[in-house]
């Protein structure tokens, strides 16, 4: 399943055109990562929880000045809701 | 929360109530987790992919979903994290902590100078100045707290280069400064009680002013030159990229930084350079940008940001203003050149949003503008057949029909004939002509005229002769109309008037060539055994007057015609269309008045179809 897919089923059953499914799906992932990058973590009722896990910066080289360099990077996580779960176990 | 902008911003942009947006908010997550159980995979493009993962151990959920962010979303996220970092604002910094400090030296501590007032006389400044990490000075050794605070800006000024989109931004206040009187250093922390650390410190800065002063001056003098070169760029060359000539002036620029800040910090034992002077944005490049995009308020509060080495707020050497694309106005906010900013995709998909929602609005517009456009031509279109065909009588008597004035002066001439059913004179000639015409007819035999008709003709100068009547509408119809024969008044006259066979129908008058009916424009003529007939047209050929016959017979079933030749001696030969055969004139008139309703019928029918069509 893609997003196309999603689209699809979206304006099947609401009936309405694809075009709007589609921007409706963006505005809904726009926002979350807006709302992801400003506060850190987004949880999505009966979905799950998107978080943002901070790393500890590793030690690069820059190697035009062959000298460490510290590198920063998060991560992102996602923990899975329990009707999330239960839903994929269920037969 | 996220679930409540989302819903109320879709309810907003696709006028849908909150119920329907909620509904289609939940829809979509319940869709990728039915994507997920039905598929193991569920992509959602700009977040990234839901995988299932199978755990081994765990019976009961065997299943979990792993997320795998895309790559954009990662580097959306670092972005975030180092943001925060420049956004980072530590604690005040105390007198109180600064004296504990300067007994216990500690590395990498983060603190935040403010309102730092000093006595020197020399250097009568007072800055604000805000630093994310400085290291602390060392009380015991000088030397070692100028190295290290070399070396904490070196540090800075290689993270610069390694990511330079991302500039740090300083607000400095300067409100009393000499250009000559400016350390090349960041401020050191003094604090009012140490007095320890206040006497090294002054003698750094006294030491450095007196060493720097010249190079300073020369150094200043380079800058203008580069300020007064760049400046003479078009405008359109800040807008551009940086090309591969440029790009060498700027290392060459650098070489000799390098080389300049060399000199500089051997003073100090320490090797440091100062960044490279890119580029001087001209004050009137930055108006008409300002002009271009709007920003009308900052023209006129706009102060270009000093010269690195000239400005009061310190070195230059990685505190940001070495940058020249950062500009200071008067309100303490920047004017970041665009040119080194970065696009934001958040705000250009918002943009293509509205783009989209205002696109459909012009295009509805445009559709309804149209359709009303088409409505209006149809309902003129209508209106116009309509009164087309309200007027058909009359058009049809103005433009079908032959003139009236044409038709009373025949009458007037007719009347004028000799032979009128007034006159009770039986011609006898006349009749015998018509009898031997009918029985040419019958032998295929050209007639031909007597000698009383020339001497009738010569005796009767009054000829009536029709026009023939305009094919136009013929054309329209697709019936050619029957030419007017020209009439004799000797070779073609009426029957022999018999006194008591004469009947007086009303609209009908009598001339040489029988009863004559204006209004359905035939000519009833009395044959030999008493009866009437219809003489309804009269043609140049043979082959029109039978098309003429198995016309009219199709319009009246039953009716049958004949076609009778006449020979008119100048005039021609003529052949009439004659139908039927009536006891009396009544019923030959109604019957003409039949063919004539009934033909009428059928040319507006045929016009209606034309102007539909059309």
């Amino acid at each position: 399943m893609n997003t196309i897919d999603l689209i699809n089923n979206l304006s099947v059953k609401h009936d309405i055109t694809s075009g709007r499914a589609e921007m409706i799906v963006s505005i809904i992932v726009e926002r979350l990562v807006e709302k992801l990058k400003k506060e850190g973590e987004v949880r999505i009722m009966n979905f799950g929880t998107f978080r943002v896990l901070q790393k500890q910066p590793d030690s690069g080289s820059f190697l035009k000045l062959s000298e460490p360099v510290q590198l920063a990077r998060n991560l992102l996580g996602f923990v899975p809701d329990k009707v999330f779960i239960e839903t994929i176990n269920s037969q | 929360m996220i679930k409540e902008e989302i819903v109320e911003k879709i309810s907003k942009y696709f006028k849908l109530t909150n119920y329907e947006a909620e509904k289609i908010y939940d829809d979509i997550f319940s869709g990728i987790i039915q994507g997920v159980k039905e598929d193991n995979i569920a992509d959602v493009t700009n977040l990234g992919e839901f995988i299932i993962k199978y755990n081994s151990g765990d019976t009961s959920q065997k299943k979990t979903v792993e997320f795998l962010p895309t790559l954009s979303l990662e580097e959306e996220v670092n972005q975030r994290s180092f943001e925060e970092q420049r956004t980072f604002q530590p604690a005040p910094f105390t007198s109180q902590q600064s004296e504990s400090n300067l007994n216990v030296p500690k590395a990498e501590e983060k603190a935040e100078f403010s309102s730092i007032e000093s006595k020197n006389d020399d250097l009568k400044t007072v800055e604000t100045f805000t630093e994310k990490t400085i290291e602390t000075v060392s009380s015991g050794t000088e030397s070692h707290s100028v190295e290290d605070e070399i070396k904490k800006k070196r540090e800075e000024i290689l993270s610069k280069i390694t990511n330079p989109k991302h500039e740090y931004i300083h607000e400095v206040h300067v409100t009393e400064q000499k250009i000559t009187e400016v350390p090349l250093f960041a401020p050191f922390v003094i604090p009012q009680e140490s007095s320890s650390i206040k006497e090294p410190v002054k003698e750094v800065f006294e030491s450095t002013k007196e060493n720097l002063t010249e190079s300073i001056q020369s150094n200043i003098t380079n800058t203008e030159k580069e300020v007064e070169e760049i400046k003479e760029k078009s405008f359109s060359d800040f807008f551009s990229e940086v090309k591969q000539e440029a790009k060498q002036e700027v290392k060459q620029d650098l070489k000799q930084e390098m080389k300049l800040g060399e000199k500089f910090a051997g003073d100090f034992g320490n090797k440091t350079f100062i960044p490279p002077i890119e580029n001087v944005i001209p004050p009137t490049a930055v108006e008409l940008h300002n002009q271009i995009t709007g920003d009308q308020n900052k023209n006129i509060n706009y102060q270009p940001t000093p010269m690195p080495l000239a400005g009061g707020n310190g070195n230059g050497n990685g505190n940001g203003n070495g940058d020249l694309s950062e500009h200071r106005l008067s309100d303490n906010s920047y004017y970041i050149w665009y040119k080194d900013s970065e696009p934001n995709t958040a705000d250009t998909q918002t943009m293509s949003y509205e783009y989209e929602l205002l696109y459909q609005a012009t295009k509805e517009a445009e559709y309804k503008s149209k359709l009303r456009i088409y409505v209006t031509t149809f309902i003129m279109f209508f209106s116009v057949v309509l009164l087309l065909l309200i007027f058909s009588p009359v058009i049809y008597k103005y433009f079908f029909s032959p003139k009236e004035s044409d038709q009373n002066t025949e009458e007037v001439q007719e009347e004028t004939g000799v032979n009128t059913p007034e006159d009770n004179t039986p011609s006898t000639d006349n009749q015998a002509s018509v009898n031997k015409l009918e029985d040419n007819k019958q032998n295929n035999t050209p007639p031909t005229t007597t000698t009383t008709e020339s001497q009738n003709n010569n005796s009767q100068p009054i000829q009536q002769e029709q026009p023939k009547q305009e094919p136009s509408k013929q054309e329209v119809t697709k019936q050619e109309q029957p030419k007017q024969e020209p009439v004799q008044q000797k070779t073609e006259t009426a029957p022999p008037p018999q006194q008591n066979n004469s009947p007086k129908v009303t609209g009908v008058t009598k001339n040489a060539m029988g009863w004559m009916d204006d209004v359905n424009k035939v000519i009833y003529v009395q044959l030999e055994n008493g009866k009437f007939t219809i003489q309804e047209s009269a043609w140049d050929s043979d082959s029109k007057a039978n098309k003429r016959i198995s016309a009219v017979g199709a319009i009246i079933p039953g009716l049958k015609g004949n076609v009778v030749m006449v020979d008119l001696g100048t005039k021609g030969t003529w052949y009439r269309a004659r139908f039927g055969e009536f006891s009396t004139i009544e019923e030959a008139k109604t019957k003409a008045e039949e063919l004539r309703t009934k033909e009428r019928i059928r040319l507006q029918a045929l016009l209606l179809s034309v102007f539909l069509y059309a």
